[in-house]
């Protein structure tokens, strides 16, 4: 089951296994709530939204017919779902991010360096302050690994718009970051370990 | 490798999407560049910094709760009926072919019984004729013959709907977990129409000249956006078999179909009959789409909660198995197609952003 493609477990589950969808649950369920929480900003309706793409999937998994990929399908529904979902409460206000930063459903750990804490959360600011177009393909690209051609699928964006909005977006969180001083001095390092990515 | 193409790859090399030869040329170039090589720099380092993300771990209740859910759908699942069945299908083309045959055969063989063998064959070829009806129209848009849906008489309009409770937490699943089913159900079931016109707008603005929609991306699900909405339609061909009951309010409700609320549309086509019904649930006011045999139960080829449909960036699930070719929002108004009829039915779902959701329904053949 864990070696098997998204593909396979879903055709698993139109054969009425279960499991299989415990397993396509499990490999993606993190990845799209982390994308809509980062994509609107919040926790609390980031868990409504993953919850109604799952739905969705099991609404339509009859009719699944494997000739796509599962996964940008899935972001697709996700994406689409998280852009519906900004605009209608586009007019509402919003809680300011620094108080919902570290809040995304799990504190800073105990003992976490300070100086991660204030650079999460400048990033978070920096992140919902992206246009919609440029933040969704950097969440994606940057956080959920879709390749720069399955990002393009799911935002149905041409690759070079794709690309383009990616350079947009990091220069942008460049900048933002600088401000808030959380970029190193050249040649210098945060004594925070960066090497490892998520 | 050029200074430009070079500068082109940065991107790709800094997020490791190129191949091994050719990220080393890249790299080469970026070395010995005054210009590449601060920027790829710029680029791995905002990549170091955004890696301080920690990760978002959604509550654990929620997946118990859709492991339920998708358990209750499978369990719910209707059987697929007999002649939506692939290999029904192609075991009954084969009988067909075979009795032609044989025909053939008796015709040959029968000096003097020419008129008679080519009535046989003739009414095996009827007989067969539903079950065998072609699908070589699959291929084309929604029928160019189909009006579009004007106003309907208040007669037909449905009374508003409660709205769905939206309510968390806990959010229930049940009320939108149950798939299509072949009998009237108290429980709608999950709508694949999700965003609204308004989310795809902008985005179709922007992307209008710069490639494929995500109706394309998306082959067995399509995402139907603005720009296939507005698509122009193309004339359906072959004979036009159905009898429209446009606006039908009157008593002809199928056997165990026949909800509290009045049959809204319908019209028949290859011994069928495509008809659109409103069902009133819990969650509030539920559109079917379902065609029906005589003498048979309805099988739902599909169903969405009312105030979960609205035009514009529709997410759309058809089915060839369940004879649904096309669903579309055009105007306002939603438009089913369907693999084996040349006919339509198009609904407008009206008050949804209210929280009275109200549909209207007719159906339309050539």
């Amino acid at each position: 089951m864990v070696d098997d493609t998204d593909e396979a477990l879903v055709t698993r589950y139109q054969r009425g296994d279960v499991a299989a969808f415990e397993a396509l649950l499990d490999r993606h369920r993190q990845g799209v709530f982390r994308f809509l929480r980062r994509f609107v900003g919040d926790a609390a309706r980031a868990d409504d939204l993953a919850q109604d793409c799952w739905m969705r999937f099991i609404g339509a998994a009859p009719r699944w017919k494997a000739s796509g990929s599962f996964k940008t399908w899935l972001y697709a529904v996700a994406r689409n779902l998280a852009t519906d979902a900004a605009r209608r409460t586009a007019h509402r206000d919003h809680e300011p991010l620094e108080r919902t930063a570290g809040r995304d459903g799990k504190e800073p750990a105990a003992g976490a360096p300070e100086g991660d804490v204030l650079l999460r959360a400048a990033l978070e600011r920096a992140i919902a302050a992206l246009p919609e177009d440029q933040r969704e393909v950097f969440l994606l690209r940057e956080y959920e690994g879709l390749s720069f051609a399955e990002v393009a699928e799911v935002t149905a964006a041409l690759l070079p718009t794709v690309k383009s909005r990616m350079r947009y977006a990091l220069e942008a969180l460049r900048r933002a970051l600088d401000a808030a001083g959380e970029v190193p001095e050249a040649g210098a390092h945060r004594a925070t370990d960066r090497s490892a990515r998520p | 490798m050029t200074h430009e193409q070079a500068q082109e790859l940065l991107l790709d090399l800094a997020y490791r999407e190129l191949e091994p030869a050719t990220a080393a040329e890249v790299a080469r170039h970026a070395g010995e560049c005054a210009t590449c090589g601060p920027q790829l720099q710029r680029l791995t380092s905002t990549r170091a910094l955004a890696s301080a993300l920690r990760e978002s771990a959604p509550p654990r209740s929620n997946r118990d709760q859709l492991v339920e859910a998708a358990r209750r759908a499978v369990r719910a699942r209707p059987e697929r009926r007999w002649f939506a069945r692939p290999a029904t299908l192609s075991f009954g083309a084969a009988a067909a072919v075979a009795l032609v045959a044989f025909g053939v055969t008796l015709q040959l063989t029968r000096p003097g019984a020419h008129r008679a063998s080519d009535e046989e064959s003739a009414a095996v070829s009827r007989a067969a004729a539903p079950a065998l009806e072609p699908r070589s129209e699959s291929a084309a848009p929604a029928p160019a013959s189909s009006p579009d849906l004007p106003e309907a008489p208040p007669a037909l309009q449905t009374a508003p709907a409660a709205p769905a409770p939206r309510a968390r937490p806990p959010r229930p699943l049940a009320p939108a977990v149950e798939p299509p089913r072949a009998t009237a159900a108290a429980e709608p079931p999950t709508a694949m129409a999700a965003p609204s016109s308004s989310a795809a707008a902008p985005e179709a603005r922007r992307e209008a000249s710069a490639g494929p929609s995500a109706a394309a991306a998306l082959p067995a699900m399509p995402l139907v956006d603005a720009q296939r909405s507005n698509a122009a339609p193309t004339r359906v061909r072959g004979a036009a078999k159905a009898r429209a009951s446009a606006e039908d309010t009157t008593s002809r409700s199928g056997p165990r179909a026949g909800a509290n609320l009045p049959e809204t549309a319908s019209f028949t086509a290859a011994g069928f009959l495509y008809r659109a019904r409103k069902e009133r649930a819990d969650s509030g006011l539920v559109l079917v789409i379902e065609k029906l045999r005589a003498g048979d139960d309805p099988g739902v080829v599909a169903s969405w909660r009312a105030d979960e449909l609205r035009g514009g960036d529709a997410l759309v699930e058809a089915s060839a198995g369940d004879d649904l070719r096309d669903l579309r929002w055009s105007d306002g108004v939603l438009r089913f197609t369907f693999q084996r009829a040349v006919g339509s039915l198009a609904c407008s779902v009206s008050g949804v952003e209210s929280g009275a959701p109200a549909v209207t329904c007719r159906a339309s053949s050539p």
